[in-house]
């Protein structure tokens, strides 16, 4: 696969003709990781490297983190503190519970510094511009040897995928099978129907339960669709912001693309917390019991 | 789908290798950091808290006493103020009472003083007469002397000594 390695800088469709063959070398921004070595039958892509480069560096904080903590903070642990509380505060506003924010802010929280530091590895000098060339279907193509992992979608959608079945976990622990799995297969709106004819004398039962039973089932569909805009969000701002990157340095490398670096790393924090918060705000609502909010307005 | 596969080279192996790296993040960050963290964060919330409880109830404790000590002061001086009136008020009726043992004494004295005035008077004038009746005699008997007529002498004196008497 690896042919010969180089430095190059990064470029939208950009050609460069090499001293040695005079064979064009095609530089592409690609929408999907490209391979860079083979562990057995799993391959490793560019975005992998650098998705454990990011985990790396995580697990050393935090390893580095630990010893540090004392009763009395001192130093790092001051911040540590003020950034872990400031996170506490804003998941209390979305769940409305310290409890449920403790139980959430240990998922959430390295959600959004695995988002944040892949989305800013991305943005490191170096990460899409070295890289080999290796030749594909008679072309010379350039392979970067790092990716920003959200900038592959494999990243993004195994994080929605994973967001979306803990919410459904939490929401079986917390609602029940049966509460849970009502909020989409409405049995429990059909069951009421001769109650509230008979009994309650709620005619209007007999259109509006059916109604319920079939929101219900466009929530399930509403499941799929959390899933694909979880991923497709975070994947499109980030590849959107390399590609532009890219397009910036293949027209001016040295002082143009600095603007939109420092609005990529903006980008970088708000679609971190984009996720990390939407990711809450959907544990919040599984674990809320199905037609809570209902009830309480008819108790007013 | 398949063609959204195939042009993202969506690849399952991969994406269980994201999840298992992040996997690794969440037990690494809660095991090290949130774990710790949380549990210093709570150990010292309650620590203040305790220590707020224990101040204010050292504030109440200090109002209360404050109260207290107010109240003993508040007492003391009226103790003292009912105390200094029956002082006053003994001293008063006992001031009172020596004037008037006083003032008895005074009459004691000067009544005594006038009864051995009198006594002494009487006694003077005892003696006074005795001695003026003894000088008349004696002046009378000197002068009848000289007139010598014994039966006028006999009956001047005893007339002298009737008007003496």
């Amino acid at each position: 696969m690896t042919t010969e390695q180089q430095l190059n800088t990064p470029a939208t469709e950009a050609k460069t003709e090499t001293a040695q063959t005079n064979q064009e070398i095609k530089h592409e921004t690609t929408i999907f990781a490209e391979p860079i070595f083979h562990l057995g039958q799993f391959t490793v892509t560019n975005s992998l490297i650098n998705s454990w480069a990011a985990a790396l560096i995580l697990v050393i904080a935090a390893a580095a983190m630990t010893k540090r903590i004392t009763g009395i903070p001192r130093g790092i642990q001051n911040y540590l503190e003020i950034f872990f509380e400031g996170a506490l505060n804003l998941a209390d506003s979305v769940t409305g519970s310290r409890e449920k924010s403790m139980k959430f802010l240990p998922l959430v929280l390295p959600l959004f510094l695995f988002i944040l530091l892949n989305n800013w590895l991305g943005l490191l000098p170096g990460v899409g511009s070295i890289g080999f060339v290796e030749s594909l279907h008679g072309e010379k193509v350039f392979v970067p040897l790092f990716r920003g992992a959200t900038a592959d979608l494999n990243t993004t959608l195994a994080l929605a995928i994973m967001a979306v079945i803990l919410t459904h976990i939490a929401g079986v622990m917390t609602t029940g099978a049966w509460g849970h799995l009502n909020r989409f297969i409405n049995i429990n709106a059909l069951l009421v129907i001769p109650k509230k004819i008979f009994k309650n004398r709620e005619y209007t039962a007999i259109l509006v339960q059916p109604i319920n039973f079939f929101v219900g089932l466009i929530e399930l569909v509403g499941e799929l669709a959390k899933m694909a805009s979880l991923s497709f969000r975070l994947f499109g701002n980030i590849f959107a912001g390399e590609v532009l990157l890219g397009a910036m340095a293949a027209i001016f490398a040295y002082i143009l693309p600095l603007p939109f670096i420092f609005l990529e790393i903006i980008v970088g924090i708000i679609q971190a917390m984009i996720f990390s918060t939407l990711t809450l705000v959907f544990l919040t609502i599984m674990t809320t019991a199905h037609g809570e909010g209902e009830e309480h307005q008819e108790a007013h | 789908m398949d063609s959204i596969i195939s042009t993202f080279h969506i690849d399952y192996k991969l994406m269980l290798a994201q999840l298992v790296n992040f996997g690794i993040i969440v037990g690494v960050l809660w095991y090290f950091v949130f774990k710790p963290l949380a549990a210093k964060m709570t150990e010292r919330t309650k620590t203040i808290e305790k220590s707020l409880d224990e101040a204010r109830q050292i504030a109440d404790n200090l109002k209360s006493s404050e109260q207290r000590h107010q109240e003993a002061i508040k007492a003391a001086r009226q103790e003292a103020e009912k105390i200094i009136g029956q002082a006053n008020a003994l001293t008063a009726a006992e001031k009172q009472r020596s004037v008037e043992t006083a003032k008895e004494e005074v009459k004691k004295v000067v009544a005594a003083g006038k009864k051995e005035i009198n006594k002494e008077k009487e006694k003077m004038l005892a003696e006074v007469k005795t001695q003026v009746a003894d000088l008349v005699v004696s002046a009378t008997g000197k002068l009848l002397e000289k007139i010598s007529d014994k039966k006028i002498d006999a009956n001047l004196i005893k007339e002298t000594l009737k008007e003496i008497s």
